[in-house]
C-alpha cells in the first residue's frame, strides 16, 4: 500500500474548498488518513474542523491524537455515539455538542450549523466519519437526503467537505448513494 | 401613521426571515403557539434581543413570571450581550401592571381589557417600541368571556397596526381554533414530532398574511448563538 498522506493532500489541493470528496479507505489506512487531514492539512492551512463522529466517541479521538501530539485546538466535534451510550457529561468542552443518536441527521446538520456560528470568521474542514456508520443506522433513501442538506451547508460556507468511508464495509447501494452526492470518490491504495 | 400594507419586518432571526418570505408583516399579530417546552417564550426572547441588536426596541409583557424571575430563567445567549435587557432597548412588563386589576366575578372586564390596551398603548409609546412579546396569552385568557377575549385581541391587533409595533403573541397548546389564532396575521406553529423513536422539535409556518411562505417542517434548536432549523427529512 502507497503512503496515504501524499495521496490525500494532493487531492484536496488540487481540489479546493467546496468540492466534496469521499476518501474510501481500508482499515489500516484509518488514522493515517485521519492524522493526515487534521494535522497535514487543516493545522498546516490554520483551518477549523467540525469533526462528526459516527464510528468513534469524540474522547477517543481527540487522545488518540493528544497521544500523537497533534495540535487539536481548532478541532471541534459533533459526536453522535457518545450520548447513546452515556458516555458524554456536562463537563465535557465546548469544543465538542453531542447528538443523541445517529439517527437524528437533522440534528447533525444543526450542531454543524452551530459550530460554524460559533467560529463565524474561520474557515472550515467538516470531515464525516464514516458513511457507513451512519448507514448501518439509516436508511440509505434518508441517508441521500441528509447528505444533499449536509453538503450544500458546508459548501456554502467555503468549507472543506471530507466523507470517509470504510472499503471493507461498503454496500452496493451506499456506494451508489455516494456518487451521487460527492464530486469525487478517491480509493486510497 | 399605521404600517403599509405588504411591508414586511425582518425579524432579525436569519431562519424565521428566510421562511416566512423576508420577514413578518409589518404592523402585524403573530401567534407563536406551542406545547409546554416546545421554545415558545425563546422565540420571543430571540426575537426581541435580534430587534435590540438593530437598535430597535421591544416590550415583553408577560402574564405569568414576574419579570425578575423570567430574567433569572433566560439562558446565556452568545449572540447577544444580557445587558441588552439592562440598557432599557427591552422593557419587562408585568400584565398586572397594567389595567386597574378590576374584575367581576373573577373575570376581567369590557372596561378592564381596555384598561390594558391603554397600558399597552403607552409603553409601546413611551418606550418608542417596534416589537412587542405578549407572553402567553392563556392566563388573559382564562379570565376573560369569549366576547371580552376577542375584543382585546381585535383592539391589540388594531393598536400594533396602528403604532407600527410587530408583535407576537405567545400561545399555549396545541390547538390551532382559539381566538388569536383566528385574528393573528400570521402563525408559527413549534411543536415536537417523533421519528422511529426519536423525538424532534420542529416547527412550521401555518399562516403569514401576504407572503409565500414555507409550508414545510422544520427540525429545530434553540442554541446559543439563536434558533436554528433544517428541513426534516422524509426519506422517500
Amino acid at each position: 500500500m502507497e503512503e496515504v498522506a501524499p495521496q490525500v493532500l494532493s487531492r484536496l489541493n488540487e481540489l479546493g474548498p467546496a468540492v466534496s470528496i469521499d476518501f474510501n479507505i481500508g482499515v489500516e489506512a484509518y488514522f493515517d488518513t485521519l492524522t493526515t487531514l487534521v494535522d497535514r492539512f487543516c493545522n498546516k492551512k490554520g483551518l477549523s474542523c467540525i469533526y462528526i463522529s459516527v464510528t468513534m466517541p469524540a474522547s477517543t479521538i481527540r487522545s488518540a491524537l493528544q497521544s500523537l501530539e497533534i495540535d487539536a485546538e481548532k478541532l471541534r466535534f459533533v459526536d453522535c455515539i457518545s450520548f447513546a451510550t452515556m458516555e458524554c457529561s456536562a463537563n465535557d468542552d465546548d469544543r465538542t455538542v453531542f447528538v443523541e443518536s445517529p439517527t437524528m441527521l437533522e440534528y447533525i446538520v444543526l450542531k454543524m450549523e452551530y459550530l460554524f456560528r460559533k467560529g463565524k470568521d474561520e474557515q472550515f474542514m467538516v470531515i464525516l466519519d464514516s458513511v457507513n456508520s451512519l448507514a448501518a443506522h439509516n436508511e440509505v433513501r434518508m441517508l441521500y437526503e441528509f447528505m444533499q442538506v449536509l453538503m450544500a451547508s458546508v459548501k456554502s460556507r467555503g468549507a472543506y467537505p471530507v466523507l470517509l468511508s470504510m472499503e471493507e464495509q461498503m454496500k452496493p447501494d451506499v456506494l451508489e448513494m455516494l456518487q451521487l452526492v460527492c464530486d469525487q470518490i478517491v480509493t486510497l491504495k | 401613521m399605521a404600517a403599509s400594507p405588504g411591508a414586511k419586518f425582518c425579524t432579525g432571526m436569519e431562519c424565521i426571515d428566510r421562511i416566512v418570505g423576508g420577514g413578518f408583516p409589518a404592523g402585524g399579530m403573530i401567534t407563536v403557539s406551542g406545547p409546554c417546552g416546545s421554545g415558545k417564550t425563546l422565540f420571543g426572547i430571540e426575537y426581541l434581543m435580534r430587534g435590540a441588536l438593530a437598535g430597535q426596541k421591544g416590550v415583553y409583557i408577560s402574564t405569568a413570571h414576574r419579570p425578575e424571575k423570567m430574567m433569572a430563567f433566560v439562558p446565556k445567549l452568545d449572540y447577544a450581550d444580557a445587558k441588552l435587557w439592562e440598557s432599557g432597548k427591552i422593557s419587562l412588563k408585568h400584565i398586572d401592571d397594567m389595567g386597574s386589576g378590576e374584575r367581576d366575578d373573577g373575570k376581567i372586564t369590557k372596561g378592564e381589557a381596555e384598561a390594558m390596551i391603554e397600558d399597552i398603548a403607552t409603553a409601546i409609546k413611551e418606550t418608542k417600541a417596534s416589537r412587542l412579546v405578549l407572553d402567553a396569552m392563556n392566563p388573559l385568557m382564562l379570565e376573560m368571556e369569549g366576547w371580552v377575549a376577542r375584543r382585546f385581541l381585535i383592539s391589540l391587533s388594531n393598536l400594533l397596526f396602528e403604532s407600527k409595533c410587530t408583535g407576537i403573541i405567545i400561545s399555549e397548546g396545541e390547538s390551532m381554533d382559539t381566538l388569536e389564532h383566528t385574528i393573528s396575521d400570521g402563525i408559527v406553529k413549534l411543536g415536537t414530532a417523533v421519528r422511529r423513536g426519536d423525538n424532534y422539535r420542529v416547527l412550521e409556518v401555518v399562516k403569514m398574511s401576504g407572503a409565500g411562505h414555507s409550508r414545510a417542517k422544520y427540525v429545530m434548536d434553540m442554541t446559543s448563538e439563536g434558533m436554528l432549523i433544517t428541513p426534516m427529512l422524509r426519506g422517500v
